[in-house]
């Protein structure tokens, strides 16, 4: 997996700046038009229209790495709406967002703010992008679900080490043995 | 102590019971918090902590390479501001302490950067030193110097050097406004005596402006590099500590104990080893400036 940034660097597909680019100018980039592509979620549709209202694009799964294991999104947690036990209000509140995740509420939502619809009767009439993103709904994961959490100090090798393939300072091969190692310590 | 005496005494204690107050909670109380967590393990959440003694410091000193990474980083951008910036800010100090037309708009211009928010700065900066479209890439171009345009803040071998410019940049005006108080303070007729005894511009500057200025170098100095040492806005504006380990500096390394690790009291132990370390360098810059004192 690190070596496909070790690829998109060595064929020249990265934007300059981009190991360093805060979020904003990555989006920027490609709302308008530096950028070629770009690795985003659903809520990307949104953004860009807000950037570049005339912006023509379309989204896709990256490959798959093997048929034994499908590409799946992160996502279908953008926003989470909780009740807490202890309110006074706990029924109404339940009530309310009730009403809130009903198709009508939830498509007029999808319609003026372009972002995935938390009912799937209200996925209708969605912008081709959004559509993309909408009709994998059934691949999106989260950490939330995964058996095993990551040691923060492992993500952020993790982080730093795909910076480093991307300046050409280290070969996937070192990352994975770098990250390996912490991961080892971490979990002592 | 009679009635009279032991009332004024209440008064006198009760008129700074506020500010004692509010000095030991805001103050007092996390400074000495923070000496507490750095010798426990604590998530920052988790109603209970282990007690680990050392262990916290033992890791920041020996075994945790970005730490040490991150402290050299800051000491290079430090050396280049005790050097480039102050030497810049004593420049222009000179030149504005002469009557020359326009002198209060200068002032005023070289104060302003310093009064900007880092943030700000940071994110005007990245556009001057963006890869593709940056105004330094299209000055070379226009110039012919294609070659060298590339993604400043982005490639180790420059990143490091562009933060310390922006910092740079930010922070000259703090040394301009010390120095320039302080050739103010240095009476004319010194060195219109010199002159009329024939000394040179040089010689008047190594002869009266230095050894008279000298605690305000010192002052200067100290200020910087507490100031530069504990660099932060500008490189979560423009790199957040990359690219890798690049331009990590101390306080992003604290953070990102604490926040990004949720290792509260292991961010406490660096927080107190950083302090330590700034306090030992103050202390002899101090030295160093009672010492010039005597001398000048």
């Amino acid at each position: 997996m690190l070596g496909l940034f070790e690829t998109l660097r060595n064929e020249g597909i990265l934007v300059p700046g981009v190991v360093t680019m805060i979020n904003k100018s990555a989006e920027q980039a490609f709302a308008t038009g530096r950028a070629a592509f770009a690795f985003n979620g659903s809520w990307s549709v949104n953004v860009y229209r807000g950037m570049n209202p005339g912006l023509s694009f379309a989204a896709m799964l990256p490959p798959r790495f093997s048929d034994k294991y499908p590409m799946r999104l992160w996502g279908g947690a953008g926003t989470s709406l909780m009740v807490n036990a202890a309110s006074p209000r706990k029924d109404a509140a339940l009530q309310f967002l009730r009403w809130l995740t009903e198709a009508p509420q939830q498509a007029q939502l999808s319609e003026e703010t372009l972002n995935l619809p938390s009912n799937r009767k209200s996925v209708r009439d969605l912008p081709p992008a959004l559509a993309s993103f909408a009709s994998r709904m059934d691949m999106t994961t989260h950490p939330s679900q995964w058996p095993v959490v990551e040691k923060p100090t492992v993500v952020e090798a993790f982080d730093k080490g795909i910076q480093s393939i991307l300046i050409g300072e280290k070969t996937p091969t070192q990352v994975a043995a770098e990250v390996q190692k912490i991961k080892d310590k971490a979990t002592q | 102590m009679n009635w009279s005496r032991f009332k004024d005494a209440c008064t006198t204690y009760l008129f700074i019971v506020p500010a004692v107050l509010l000095f030991s909670v805001f103050s007092l109380y996390p400074f000495l918090k923070v000496f507490q967590l750095s010798v426990f393990e604590w998530d920052g959440i988790a109603r209970s902590m282990q007690f680990v003694g050392l262990e916290n410091f033992r890791t920041g000193l020996f075994h945790d390479t970005s730490w040490w990474i991150s402290m050299r980083n800051a000491g290079v951008v430090t050396l280049l501001a005790l050097t480039l910036q102050n030497g810049l800010a004593l420049a222009l100090a000179m030149i504005v302490d002469r009557d020359i037309r326009g002198k209060n708009f200068y002032r005023v211009v070289f104060y302003l950067p310093p009064v900007l928010s880092g943030i700000v700065v940071g994110l005007v900066w990245n556009w001057i030193f963006d890869g593709s479209h940056g105004l330094l890439n299209h000055a070379l171009a226009a110039m012919g110097l294609e070659r060298w345009a590339r993604a400043w803040l982005a490639e180790p071998e420059t990143a490091l050097f562009s933060v310390a410019v922006i910092h740079m940049w930010k922070g000259f005006g703090w040394g301009f406004v010390i120095l320039l108080a302080g050739l103010q303070a240095i009476p004319r007729e010194l060195n219109e005596a010199a002159y009329v005894d024939g000394a040179s511009e040089w010689q008047i500057f190594r002869k009266i402006t230095v050894p008279l200025m000298l605690p305000v170098f010192f002052l200067v100095s100290i200020l910087t590099v507490l100031g530069t040492m504990q660099i932060y806005d500008i490189i979560a504006s423009t790199t957040n500590g990359g690219p890798g380990y690049h331009t990590e500096v101390p306080i992003t390394r604290i953070l990102a104990a604490m926040v990004g690790s949720s290792r509260f009291g292991y961010a406490c132990s660096l927080g107190v080893l950083f302090g330590v370390i700034l306090l030992a360098v103050s202390m002899v810059q101090l030295r160093l400036s009672k010492w010039s004192q005597r001398f000048s």
